[in-house]
């Protein structure tokens, strides 16, 4: 069965990389380039990632706000969805507020495309 | 000698000659028209290369993921012996941007590359003979590529500025060096420091977590002969240490309690953020006694009530509600309420624990604990700190609904 995951982040530089690897992992990725962009994606009705990749400061919404708000279901996508906050914010408080707002994994740039790739998929059980 | 003025000069207009008028107005004009013809020919020239290098760059990007995710080997000599000039330049470019966002395999192997495009050479080049940007810029690629270089060619050459000392012991940071606290706080506050920019503290600070002692040690030689800026900023980073030393010699921090600048005096306080635990040092600092009482900046007292805000035991919550009685200043007031509040608000641990008294709380609109009797009958006279406490109170309220995640599913909202 075919993998999907959403991806929100507004560099470039990210997005080419989690699309090449998650597209070498066999995923079909929904890219967005910022927050509210994210927010569209997860609230289309046939939304259903298995998988969501944020990125915390973002133009438009933040990927904590937009985190909390699927936490909360008042978007059209499952609120238990796993996601996994990619950010350079990596302060004790930021990790803490990325875990508050219901992330599964919060991590720091820079990363691993490997690690988060074992990541994801030990969070969705492949 | 006494000057007379002419009544009449200064009230008499001056007469511009019109040929003079009109050669001013042509020269500014013509000056202008060269301005704009100058501006239009740099961004004409740099759009063109600019549309010329946009597709080259995409087609570098797209082999270098290939080279990267997509084959067992990348073979960089292979692929970096076929590229022009310009093709050289732009993968530099590419290069820079991808190693910032990368760690692990994947940047280890985009270090290859840069070997490949004989960078680190080249920067090592730079650093022994280069100007300064040129070293500022090396020293910056060989951070990037994770490659240290020979301690002597960074103690030698790179000291001038504080700029320059951050760079390069970010260079041994980001190569993980087993030297990087001794050398790395050699580097950045040996022989005349001055203070630091932005990059400077976070370089600081990531120095100083892997091993504080040498830090410690530095400050406690050093900390009076630096100016107050830096003695600000070597404060702030030990308040955000995680790595604890037990036996450190902290005597300067303390010290800088009775600093002549209030800024430093502030930042020491909060420097003490994490060491509630050490009672020798808390005996040393006397905060129960007359030291807050007796600070005349309230922006100081505000940052030793966040100390012992932070320190949160029965001792300093005893302090704190004591402080609350004589605090006079409405910032501090407030700095005040929020240090107490986690550990005195509805969401504190039990109010009957130790040697505390403890008062009727009430709910989180309530006044402040064993202070219900302070509130006017009337309501209008609220206490000083009442009214701080409310205010915290309700601040709080606001943030823990803001950060509920659970509210609307509880409340069943409508899902697919």
């Amino acid at each position: 069965m075919t993998k999907s995951a959403v991806i929100a982040d507004d560099d470039e530089t990210i997005r080419s990389i989690l699309q090449y690897k998650l597209s070498n992992a066999g995923f079909d990725l929904t890219v967005c380039h910022d927050g509210e962009a994210g927010r569209e994606a997860l609230n289309d009705p046939d939304a259903d990632p298995d998988i969501v990749i944020l990125d915390v400061m973002m133009p438009r919404l933040k990927g904590t706000q937009l985190l909390r708000t699927v936490r909360r279901g008042e978007l059209a996508v499952d609120p238990d969805v796993p996601v996994i906050m990619l950010t350079s914010r990596g302060t004790e408080d930021d990790v803490l507020e990325g875990l508050e707002s219901g992330a599964n994994e919060y991590l720091t740039k820079p990363f691993s495309p490997n690690e988060l790739l074992a990541r994801v998929e030990r969070l969705i059980g492949v | 000698m006494t000057v007379i003025a002419d009544p009449s000069s200064a009230t008499t207009a001056v007469a511009i000659p019109p040929v003079a008028l009109t050669a001013a107005v042509v020269v500014l004009a013509a000056s202008l028209a060269a301005v704009v013809i100058v501006t239009l020919g740099y961004s004409l020239r740099s759009d063109r290369r600019r549309r010329r290098r946009t597709p080259i760059r995409a087609d570098l990007r797209s082999e270098l993921l290939d080279r990267l995710y997509g084959r067992d080997e990348p073979a960089w000599d292979e692929w970096v012996a076929t590229l022009s000039t310009t093709e050289r330049d732009e993968l530099e470019s590419l290069l820079d941007v991808y190693l910032r966002e990368l760690r692990g395999r994947d940047a280890d192997s985009l270090a290859e590359l840069g070997v490949a495009l004989g960078i680190d050479e080249r920067a090592r080049r730079d650093i022994a003979d280069g100007g300064y940007w040129e070293r500022i810029h090396a020293l910056v690629w060989l951070a990037l590529l994770r490659d240290a270089p020979d301690r002597s060619l960074l103690e030698t050459h790179c000291r001038e500025t504080p700029r320059e000392r951050a760079a390069a012991a970010r260079v041994l940071y980001a190569a993980e060096t087993t030297d990087l606290a001794t050398t790395g706080i050699d580097l950045l506050l040996e022989a005349e420091p001055r203070s630091f920019s932005v990059f400077g503290i976070d370089t600081l600070y990531r120095v100083s977590e892997t091993d504080p002692a040498p830090l410690f040690e530095r400050a406690a030689a050093d900390f009076e002969t630096w100016d107050p800026a830096l003695q600000q900023q070597v404060l702030l980073v030990t308040r955000h240490l995680h790595t604890v030393v037990g036996g450190a010699d902290l005597s300067w921090v303390i010290g800088a309690l009775s600093n002549t600048e209030p800024r430093v005096r502030s930042a020491a306080w909060r420097a003490l953020d994490a060491y509630g635990w050490n009672r020798g040092l808390r005996a040393d600092i006397g905060a129960g006694s007359d030291r807050i009482a007796d600070e005349p900046a309230p922006s100081v007292r505000a940052s030793a009530y966040r100390a012992l805000g932070a320190w949160g035991d029965t001792e300093a919550v005893t302090a704190l509600r004591a402080a609350a009685e004589a605090e006079t200043d409405d910032r501090a007031r407030v700095a005040l309420a929020r240090a107490l509040f986690p550990h005195w608000g509805p969401d504190g641990p039990d109010p009957g624990r130790g040697d505390i008294p403890a008062p009727g709380r009430g709910g989180p609109d309530g006044p402040a604990p064993g202070r219900e009797n302070a509130v006017g009958s009337d309501g209008d006279a609220v206490d000083p700190f009442d009214a701080a406490w409310r205010w915290t109170s309700e601040h709080a309220r606001f943030d823990r609904l803001a950060r509920d995640i659970s509210g609307a599913r509880t409340r069943g909202v409508t899902r697919r």
